[in-house]
């Protein structure tokens, strides 16, 4: 090696080792507590009685129609905080893309967390099941609400977690006892999409509905939509085996081309879909195949003319108009009862902590109406609000209630 | 035989035919698979539901869509085929992944993401056939199928223009050179293209739902029928469409609906097998007849018969400062650097940080695999999903239900991963070009598929927790741990697949992506070649599925989608292929864009165009650097003179038919 080169190495060297240095003290300069302001004590997340929420939601998928809930829930805290807000405090909410899977739960509730928040919102099963790992390792007490199946809810273990939704194995003893005394149908069906929205109680609602007066039952999967749209073989197969109740648990979209379908090869089964699917766009989807479909519920109808549902729909029309259906309804719902504990937590004007919002949620039990919720309860079980339902019927294009407040049956 | 069934089977046929006319036209046309055309056709379904909402009647409606249609796909060939003409149909292929996330995030935006209904062409009515009952607007869209089969059949084969397109596809400079105005003849299959998305979308949403992803996802799973049946042919792909849309149906019926990817797979490898189809007989279809595909020279606007001649470029030394280092100290001393970064990160960043270069080390892996594959050997596979899928689930099945250890848990998917990609590699070996991209899809759709299959065992789609590789407590965090280790492993499989590409295996590789005729001649074993990039790319996918399955903590179906495949082709070809700090880029590039795009969307509404900036990202990226992000590093390092004008020789000795 010449004196040339040994120059050169050494200039180069020594640049790589000024850049090294430079790097390491920018990384070890990096703060690693995130932008959430305050994060001393159980006031972790609220800065300036600016509360920060965290939302992990389909933005993008084939889940992304989920995203109403987003934004209903988004609209109604931004309703809530104007003005001085509930007692003074005031929700900034911050949405990230989860994809509508595990992977984009983990990846999302990552990038929330590095903002402190003070509580985070998940929407759907899987991104929920992708989250959990990431708040149980580096949550540190985040307050957790999920908008998915109650049962996926509970099984991952949080702590802090509050849900909205049914245990949708509870839901469907709900169902089968509907067709069983109210429908009078001995044999069932449950047609169900093969994800984590009906696998569950396709395990459970057998036994549940043959101990419970049903004769016969039989479960029908389909694929996610992503795999499949041609429901011919599924409707086929239903027809074959003649069930008088046909349960269904999947989307929208789902119900409404399997049940334009069955009306096609002529099934004539009494059909009931499961509460997130109370919905407008599933008569608009439908049509005319619409009619007669009862659906279990929890809320009321966002089609319905009462004070509760206009004030939904004008301040969903500023933000977010394309969301005024039934998602948005839950979303919105969900928000009403994170608010109301706000409210309670802070009443007289004490300091609003993690643990005083999390026993306002936990002594949650009323019958006041919470967005378009009849009841919240979170007494027993904090993984669902809801320990009764109702069910309406599609007549004349619209929900008509044909089965008064029922409690869900318990396993 | 259950009629239903038949009749189910026979409009998911027409349906299938719908989507996939577009798609061939433009593969047949240009060798471009395009990924946009289900977006394009899903704006055309929003557009259409639009005029009917402003109250125009259904025919206005109707000419509105494919008005759209016709404008969007040839917006999309102006703007950015055009100006990518030159490059690898793969760069061209995954650049049109850019508009349809553009106009998926835009669609979502607009109308939301709630599906609507579109009402079909005329009033719905059922009628019997005998023992057969069916809708009106079902029966029409068969009817429709099937005429424009037969007319677009009867346009390419029997008219000046059709002489035209096959002129302009199969020989563009010969054509050109005979007076025909390839530009504008491409333009107009574009056009095409579009109006068949636009009538797709006028059929297949009434009898299913109008949403943002809905028609994108459908076009995926059309691509089956389009494998089965041959990218080239039209009346091939009817017949692909054909028996896909029947057996699958009657599959459906008889033994499980949700195997339906399998099965397709099963069909595509049985056909592979039993059927005497060399390469080239199955680069025709079933009933095609062959075309050559070739890279599209650069065409000018004048009617396609300016020819842009390859400039000669002029090498620009190296600084001689950088250059007076030998190669290997170099090598050592960036690995040092690198390898000391990565060591030092966890005591300063942050867990997102931390959590984000883990993920990017977890897609390196993975496309360092595909990068080999793809770009060394320069076999297109979108299958690597399911080697990833292998991965997690063997990691998962190991430590949940077995307890054994990562240590031994890791080997064995590698190796379980390695030896279903030799399998693979087998089928692989006697396809090319799109139809392998096509098998390796039907691959990737059919993994995830068969593991939520065993549902007692896998957990169904509601997947599996992954037992932690480091147990939890002390001063370093279970993070800090598996960032460690898969950023060890990362630079493992960096060096490692970096000096095999420029070693003798490099070589090979490059050869065969070359010729393979050539490769042969001067004794490099073609298939065992190839062979064994399939096998270490799917070794390369299970280590990353493996890691991926500790970091996360849990694994679903759902997340290892063909998509991901997708991602990782971006990852290859915007990064630059053949090149291991391209794919260090390009992963870079693919983990990153999402997570700087939402990051910069919380606080505000509009987090559903965070997959949309990605897509802008890919446009802006190829448009500028059609080599991809590792050009930017390679800036003014010219390639050898002799290689650039030997391969421009040789395309022009391959345009004209030589």
């Amino acid at each position: 090696m010449n004196t040339n080169t040994r120059g050169h190495l050494s200039v180069a060297l020594r640049n790589v080792a000024i850049g090294l240095a430079a790097l390491l003290a920018a990384c070890t300069a990096t703060p690693g507590t995130g932008t959430g302001g305050d994060s001393t004590g159980n006031t972790t997340g609220i800065k300036d009685k600016s509360i920060v929420v965290g939302i992990s939601s389909p933005e993008s998928g084939p889940g992304a129609i989920a995203a109403g809930y987003t934004y209903g829930f988004k609209t109604y805290l931004d309703y809530r905080s104007q003005g001085t807000g509930i007692n003074g405090y005031k929700f900034q909410s911050v949405i990230v893309d989860n994809l509508g899977n595990a992977a984009g739960g983990a990846q999302s509730m990552q990038q929330l967390l590095a903002r402190t928040p003070f509580m985070v919102l998940i929407t759907g099963s899987s991104s929920i099941q992708g989250a959990a790992p990431v708040i149980s390792s580096q949550g540190n007490g985040v307050v957790v609400l999920g908008l998915g199946n109650a049962d996926i809810l509970q099984a991952s273990g949080l702590p802090n977690t509050y849900g909205f939704f049914p245990h949708y194995t509870q839901e469907c003893y709900f169902m089968a006892d509907f067709a069983i005394k109210t429908l009078k149908a001995k044999s069932l069906a449950l047609v169900y999409e093969d994800s984590a929205t009906g696998q569950g109680a396709a395990i459970t609602c057998p036994t549940y509905s043959l101990t419970h007066g049903g004769a016969a039952f039989k479960n029908f999967p389909f694929p996610p939509p992503a795999v499949s749209t041609n429901y011919t073989s599924l409707v086929a197969s239903i027809k074959d085996t003649s069930p008088e109740a046909c349960m269904f648990m999947g989307s929208a979209a789902e119900i409404a081309s399997v049940k334009k379908a069955a009306d096609a090869v002529g099934v004539t089964c009494k059909w009931i879909g499961f509460s997130p699917l109370f919905d407008p766009t599933y008569i608009d989807l439908a049509g005319a195949s619409a009619e007669g479909t009862y659906f279990d519920a929890f809320v009321e109808p966002v089609g319905s003319d009462s004070d509760a549902t206009k004030l939904l729909k004008t301040e969903m029309q500023k933000s977010a108009p394309t969301h005024i259906n039934q998602f948005g309804a839950f979303g919105w719902s969900f928000a009403a009862v994170i608010a109301d504990a706000v409210e309670r937590a802070t009443a007289g004007g004490k300091t609003l902590t993690r643990e005083s919002f999390t026993s306002a949620m936990n002594s949650t039990k009323t019958t006041k109406q919470l967005g378009l919720l009849y009841s919240a309860d979170y007494t027993g079980d904090r993984y669902t609000l809801t320990r009764s339902m109702t069910v309406y019927q599609v007549q004349g294009g619209k929900f008509v209630k044909v089965l008064d407040t029922t409690s869900i049956p318990q396993p | 035989m259950n009629s239903d069934v038949i009749v189910g089977g026979l409009l998911q046929s027409a349906y299938f035919l719908l989507m996939g006319l577009g798609v061939v036209l433009i593969y047949r046309q240009s060798g471009v698979l395009n990924f946009s055309h289900g977006a394009v056709a899903t704006l055309c379904g929003y557009v259409a539901h639009a005029a009917l909402g402003g109250g125009f009647p259904y025919p206005v409606a109707a000419i509105a869509a494919i008005g759209a249609g016709v404008v969007v796909a040839v917006l999309i060939e102006r703007l950015l085929i055009r100006p990518l003409a030159g490059q690898e149909h793969i760069i061209v292929g995954i650049a049109t992944l850019g508009p349809a996330l553009i106009i998926i995030a835009l669609v979502g935006s607009i109308w939301g993401q709630s599906p609507y209904a579109l009402p079909g062409p005329i009033a719905d009515t059922q009628f019997s056939l005998g023992p057969i009952t069916l809708g009106s607007n079902e029966t029409l869209s068969i009817v429709i199928a099937a005429a424009l089969l037969v007319g677009i059949q009867t346009f390419l084969d029997r008219t000046r223009f059709g002489l035209a397109i096959r002129a302009a596809s199969e020989g563009p400079l010969t054509a050109a050179m005979l007076g025909v105005d390839v530009a504008t003849v491409r333009t107009a299959v574009w056009g095409l293209s579009g109006a068949l998305a636009a009538i797709a979308a006028l059929m297949i949403t009434p009898h299913n739902v109008l949403g943002p992803n809905f028609l994108m996802d459908f076009m995926i799973g059309s691509f089956a029928a389009i494998v089965l049946g041959g990218m080239e042919s039209i009346i091939g792909l009817a017949v692909g469409a054909l028996l896909f849309g029947l057996l699958t149906a009657e599959f459906g019926y008889y033994v499980t609906g949700r195997l339906a990817a399998t099965l397709n797979f099963v069909l595509i490898a049985v056909a592979l097998l039993v059927m005497p189809l060399g390469t080239d007989t199955w680069h025709r279809g079933l009933l095609g007849r062959p075309l050559q595909k070739v890279n599209e020279p650069r065409i000018g606007a004048t009617g396609g018969r300016r020819v842009r001649l390859p400039q000669l470029t002029i090498p620009v030394p190296d600084l001689p400062t950088l250059r007076s280092i030998p190669v290997a100290a170099r090598a050592g001393l960036v690995i040092l650097v690198v390898g000391l970064l990565l060591f030092a990160l966890p005591f300063g960043a942050d867990t997102l940080m931390l959590f984000t270069l883990a993920s990017l080390g977890v897609m390196f892996i993975a496309a360092v695999g595909q990068n080999l594959v793809s770009g060394y050997s320069g076999q297109i596979s979108v299958g690597q999903n399911g080697f990833i899928t292998i991965g997690a689930y063997t990691m998962a099945l190991f430590g949940q239900a077995w307890h054994i250890p990562p240590i031994i848990a890791i080997p064995a998917a590698v190796l379980l991963s390695a030896s279903v990609g030799l399998g693979f590699g087998v089928l692989t070996n006697r396809l090319a070009g799109a139809y392998l991209a096509l098998l390796t899809l039907a691959f990737a759709m059919a993994v995830p598929e068969l593991a939520a299959y065993p549902q007692e065992i896998t957990g169904g789609q509601l997947g599996m927790v992954v037992p932690a590789a480091f147990a939890p407590g002390g001063a370093i965090s279970v993070l800090q741990l598996m960032y460690w280790t898969i950023m060890a492993v990362a630079l493992i499989a960096g060096v490692v697949v970096h000096l095999a590409g420029r070693g003798w295996y490099g070589r090979r590789l490059k050869a065969v992506r070359d010729s393979e005729v050539g490769a042969a001649s001067i004794g490099v074993p073609v298939g065992r070649t190839k062979l064994s990039a399939v096998a270490l790319a799917g070794a390369f996918a299970g280590l990353a599925g493996a890691l991926s399955a500790l970091l996360i903590g849990f694994i679903a179906p759902d997340s290892y989608t063909v998509w991901l495949s997708v991602y990782l082709l971006v990852a290859v070809v915007i990064g630059g292929q053949a090149s291991t700090l391209g794919t260090l880029l390009g992963s870079a590039f693919v983990v990153l864009i999402p997570v700087l795009a939402s990051e910069a969307l919380a606080s505000s509404t509009a987090a559903i165009w965070t997959q949309g900036f990605f897509g802008i990202a890919v446009i802006v990226v190829l448009w500028a650097m059609p080599a991809g992000l590792v050009s930017l590093v390679k800036f003014g390092r010219a390639r050898p003179l002799r290689l650039a004008l030997a391969k421009d020789v040789e395309r022009v000795t391959r345009t004209s038919g030589g």
